[in-house]
């Protein structure tokens, strides 16, 4: 019986080209899956089940590890745009022509530019924490707020994450804590955490992405595909006016932002988000507003 | 018999003095949901695709404020007074519990009433407005077109609506007069116009809520209820970055913002609007 789940689906491999991409697609083998786009230095384990496989109930879900991320081969890059070139050419190598997308931060960038390098390839978009290019305050890890969890010596593993993405309020630290157990569900033919080399590489494109020419946002108002907007309205990493120009820009975009929560958002209100996320693919109609 | 928008009678209340003008429809138990309209409307100005949705799962209450269409006394010129008096009808209703949807100045109210009397509303739901101070129009005809009268009806034109709740876009005019055709399907004792008094002392209670608060004013920090805002992404009476302060002030805000549309996304987006509410409204408490 095949897998509904990213705590068991066994990790695949597909070689396209020079490069061997890392993946796991599970769910009820529907032809029309949801492609997840991860977010800075993240593998397929850090994939919250909670947020993966209520999705998978109704679709398939395809998590995958772009080239040099987890046990996908080359180096990374260090522009989106390369980025979208990898995750188009592991599509076309799966032999996937459209499917939906929700891209997480720095995969929510990399979503944008996969629609605006073909628009075909996607249906229906979910951009959760992310930001247009020409985005400000894009993941600036040497800000006090968020260097001060990095150069914590006293937190390790989970614990970083956990401060870095839940607002400190004991509601949200709780909920990071329970992301955190979730996230270690999955004991075996887990990838191997990212090393510096990678996060320097997106670093870059994180700054290369803040940069535009010609008029701002003028590239989102090609993007016709629904799309769901969604942030934390604490987040630190991707600031919440990031949603708020996706919103003003994108011809087709409902934006939703939560409560008490940031760049997590997702993770913390998962019961939510998958709600939103469900109702959202599910419906037939063209408009964002499901 | 269950009324709907389009039949239920107007009844009359009294409190402190006034004669307020309601109507009341929907499920016979539950919260109810109070509505708070927008600049010079009454009962009449409200969509049918709101209402009787939200009548589907609630207790749903329209009323003229003091001074407003059908309602006896003057129009007070302060929010706060606006809050007392809707405050003073419910409690004539004998409704302890109530939750609140205001719209643009409903929803300056809306606010004002969820701080000075905490305990009475339960949930508040706003829609195109904005907190105390907000950041003005810079569209240089809004005023004019919020304060014309058609010579005809005595009311605001579907010109007017179509510029000032509308996109320019074939989608967003289309919705626009659909609502304007929904919201003409009551014919049965349509609510009177409100006067120049009501515009006057409306107007004078913007410019003073346009004004930086006062320490003892409303800030929507301090509002505690569970609340949801929603506008369009591009509304010109009450900017929509208004809508975006608000979320990031008011502790336990959900925002949900709807594209190629304005200052009247949740008669545009009727359907999902309410579903958004009654979702919101609905959900348990979070601990």
């Amino acid at each position: 019986m095949s897998s509904m789940s990213n705590v068991n689906a066994s990790t695949q491999f597909v070689q396209a080209g020079d490069y061997r991409y890392a993946y796991r697609r599970f769910g009820t083998g529907s032809t029309y899956p949801l492609l997840f786009l991860q977010h800075f230095t993240g593998t397929l384990d850090n994939w919250d089940p909670a947020v993966t496989d209520p999705l998978a109930k109704e679709r398939d879900a395809i998590l995958f590890d772009n080239a040099g991320v987890g046990r996908s081969s080359g180096k990374v890059p260090d522009t989106v745009a390369a980025m979208a070139k990898h995750a188009l050419a592991f599509l076309d190598t799966l032999g996937i022509k459209t499917c939906d997308v929700l891209g997480y931060s720095l995969g929510g960038m990399v979503a944008q530019r996969m629609v605006q390098d073909r628009s075909s390839i996607f249906s229906k978009m979910i951009l959760v924490a992310t930001a247009p290019r020409g985005g400000e305050d894009i993941m600036h890890l040497e800000k006090p707020s968020l260097a001060a969890h990095l150069n914590n010596p006293e937190l390790k593993g989970s614990k970083v994450l956990q401060k870095l993405f839940f607002p400190p309020t004991e509601r949200s630290q709780a909920a990071g804590a329970a992301f955190s157990q979730r996230l270690i569900q999955r004991t075996e033919d887990r990838d191997p955490i990212s090393g510096p080399e990678a996060a320097q590489a997106q670093m870059a494109a994180f700054r290369e992405w803040e940069h535009y020419s010609g008029e701002r946002f003028a590239d989102l108002r090609r993007i016709r595909q629904p799309t769901l907007v969604l942030n934390g309205v604490h987040d630190k990493m991707t600031p919440v006016s990031n949603s708020y120009w996706l919103s003003a820009n994108l011809p087709n975009a409902v934006l939703i932002t939560y409560p008490d929560s940031g760049h997590e958002a997702l993770f913390q209100l998962y019961e939510s988000f998958t709600r939103q996320v469900s109702a959202f693919l599910s419906s037939a109609s063209p408009q964002a507003p499901f | 018999m269950t009324y709907t928008h389009i039949s239920a009678p107007t009844e009359f209340a009294e409190a402190n003095g006034i004669r307020f003008a309601y109507r009341r429809f929907g499920k016979s138990d539950g919260v109810p949901l109070l509505f708070m309209p927008h600049y010079r409307a009454g009962m009449d100005h409200w969509d049918p695709a709101v209402t009787d949705r939200f009548a589907a799962s609630r207790p749903v209450i329209l009323f003229d404020n003091a001074g407003v269409a059908d309602s006896s006394g003057e129009t007070p010129d302060t929010m706060e007074a606006m809050a007392d008096d809707a405050a003073n009808f419910a409690g004539a209703l004998g409704v302890t519990t109530i939750d609140v949807l205001g719209h643009s100045i409903g929803g300056y109210i809306a606010q004002t009433l969820a701080l000075r009397h905490p305990k009475m509303v339960r949930r508040l739901i706003l829609a195109g407005t904005g907190p105390r101070a907000g950041e003005p129009s810079k569209d240089p005809k809004v005023r004019e077109w919020a304060d014309s009268t058609d010579s005809e009806t005595g009311e605001s034109s579907l010109e007017a609506f179509l510029y000032l709740f509308f996109r320019p876009s074939a989608t967003s005019q289309a919705a626009g007069k659909a609502f304007w055709e929904r919201r003409h399907r009551r014919k049965q004792a349509a609510d009177r116009a409100s006067t120049p008094q009501t515009m006057a002392a409306q107007r004078a209670a913007i410019i003073t809520w346009s004004k930086a608060a006062g320490e003892r004013d409303v800030q929507p920090e301090d509002i505690r209820q569970p609340t949801l805002i929603v506008n369009g992404n591009h509304d010109i009476m009450i900017p929509t970055i208004n809508s975006f302060n608000l979320s990031q002030r008011i502790a336990q805000a959900q925002l949900i913002i709807y594209p190629d549309s304005g200052h009247g996304a949740l008669f545009q987006f009727a359907e999902l609007f309410v579903a958004h509410g009654t979702l919101f409204l609905d959900a348990p408490d979070r601990s």
